[in-house]
């Protein structure tokens, strides 16, 4: 028999609503258990039913934060995994603690929102926490280098888990490195103009530089 | 806000360069037939990308003829965009941004200026309003979520930046007609690419004004060269995010022009932006 039934509380209640609710239905079962004949020894098997239910219900619950202890974050992984990004963010959002681990998944949920900036700065918690964790560091180092020359030229892309593909890999101006304007005095013109120029200068103050012109 | 989209002209193509500015005096003219003249000052180069995106969506081959700009009536005539569909659209959403973009300048500064031109094109943007009644309603909604994010000094850059993405991504599904993760993508990152690099670009003004900016609070005057070392590497990693998300679109019309802007354009922007950031910080010491 359901244990969540027989307290008559919803599948998945919290520990403080099956206390209540066994208080509750235990007080009204004391009461009746000294009524007489057949309603009173009811009474006594319905009270042996509660404390077997609240036994295995509360049984059940440390039993499930056992299990996420180890993966306590099992749940947000599968929501990023599934790309359910605001799902994942109201699971971190009602977690308790913010241990290293916690900063680290919401760096990855922060990135894939394009919040790089707080994606960073979780990062970078999650490291202060935990300086040994390797996978923390390596994140962090692959964010920061993704961020200096561009995830593209990243080929490991696991935190990212996405890569260019696709057709347009025969665009126009695609693999051009940006080039930067070259300053106007270095090309030959301008240095030829610099000349005149210098020129014109030295002869105002009586003197000359090029001395055919 | 708007007017940082831009092409890489001297590393491009010049019959790139001539079709990019056909969708934009394309734009200007539809604009100032179904909004009138004053609508014409909206005009803006962030629009024109949307533009060429919707018109690779839609499959729509845009029509070309020569024609006067009406800022430079004599002379030779430019190519540019017979008015279609698409362009009406766009028109319509370039309409409700300068609305905005003119509420955004009244609260920031004041000044009859922007009064009076906001008077003028109410009649405007409630034609607008009716042909696109979601995006003016979303992006209300945002824009009033991002000026109250700014009122009450909240200083996190990406949740700022995030309103104003999401309001790129209403733009993007309101000029497309369409909806798929590379459009989000690129619009998400288009959004959050302008906010941050008018953010940047802002911030020495914003220093002296002591007006709000996103980055007063990690950022001072002696901190210029940090600024522009975090905002370039914020904002490479936006314009990667784009390029994937371009990559993966399927580019048929205008692929000239559209990958000079996204392959190089916002590079050369962010470059120009960082530079005149650094080069007023050397000036004032």
């Amino acid at each position: 028999m359901n244990p969540f039934n027989v307290l008559q509380v919803r599948e998945g209640a919290t520990q403080s609503e099956i206390n209540d609710a066994y208080k509750k239905l235990k007080a009204e079962y004391s009461e009746r258990r000294f009524l007489p004949g057949r309603e009173g020894a009811d009474a006594c098997r319905r009270l042996e039913e509660i404390e077997e239910a609240y036994r295995e219900a509360t049984q059940q619950i440390t039993d499930s934060y056992n299990i996420s202890g180890g993966h306590k974050y099992q749940d947000v992984e599968d929501a990023i995994r599934e790309e359910n990004i605001e799902y994942a963010q109201t699971l971190l959002d009602n977690m308790a603690s913010r241990d290293a681990e916690w900063n680290y998944y919401q760096a990855i949920v922060f990135y894939k929102k394009n919040w790089h900036n707080e994606a960073i700065k979780q990062l970078q918690m999650a490291v202060a926490s935990d300086p040994h964790n390797a996978n923390y560091r390596d994140s962090l180092n692959e964010l920061q280098n993704a961020m200096l020359f561009g995830g593209a030229s990243n080929p490991r892309g696991s935190f990212y888990g996405e890569k260019s593909s696709g057709e347009g890999q025969q665009r126009s101006y695609r693999d051009r490195p940006p080039q930067q304007e070259q300053p106007y005095c270095c090309t030959p013109c301008g240095m030829c103009q610099g000349l005149l120029c210098a020129d014109c200068c030295c002869e105002c103050m009586g003197g000359d530089l090029i001395s055919c012109c | 806000m708007f007017g940082y989209v831009t092409c890489d002209k001297p590393n491009m193509l010049v019959k790139d360069f001539y079709e990019y500015r056909a969708y934009y005096c394309g734009l200007c003219k539809t604009l100032g037939k179904s909004y009138g003249q004053l609508a014409r000052f909206g005009v803006n180069y962030d629009i024109v990308l949307l533009s060429l995106l919707a018109h690779n969506y839609a499959k729509v081959a845009p029509q070309f003829c020569d024609s006067h700009c009406i800022a430079h009536p004599i002379g030779v005539k430019r190519k540019m965009l017979i008015s279609n569909p698409i362009l009406k659209k766009v028109a319509d959403v370039n309409c409700i941004m300068a609305y905005y973009k003119l509420e955004d300048n009244i609260t920031d500064e004041g000044g009859l200026k922007y009064k009076l031109a906001k008077a003028l094109l109410s009649r405007k943007y409630k034609k607008a309003k009716a042909a696109l009644p979601t995006l003016d309603r979303q992006t209300e909604y945002y824009y009033n979520k991002m000026r109250s994010l700014e009122q009450s000094n909240n200083y996190c850059l990406d949740s700022l930046a995030d309103c104003f993405a999401l309001i790129t991504v209403e733009i993007g599904r309101a000029t497309t007609g369409k909806e798929d993760k590379n459009l989000y993508d690129f619009c998400y990152n288009l959004g959050r690419w302008i906010y941050i690099i008018d953010a940047v670009d802002d911030f020495r003004k914003d220093l002296k004004q002591r007006k709000f900016n996103p980055f007063c609070a990690d950022y001072s005057e002696d901190s210029i060269d940090k600024l522009a070392k975090d905002a370039q590497c914020l904002l490479t990693l936006t314009i990667n995010n784009m390029r994937i998300a371009y990559d993966n679109m399927d580019i048929t019309i205008s692929e000239g022009p559209l990958s000079n802007v996204v392959y190089m354009g916002f590079a050369a922007r962010v470059n120009q932006v960082l530079q005149r950031l650094k080069g007023e910080a050397n000036e004032s010491v």
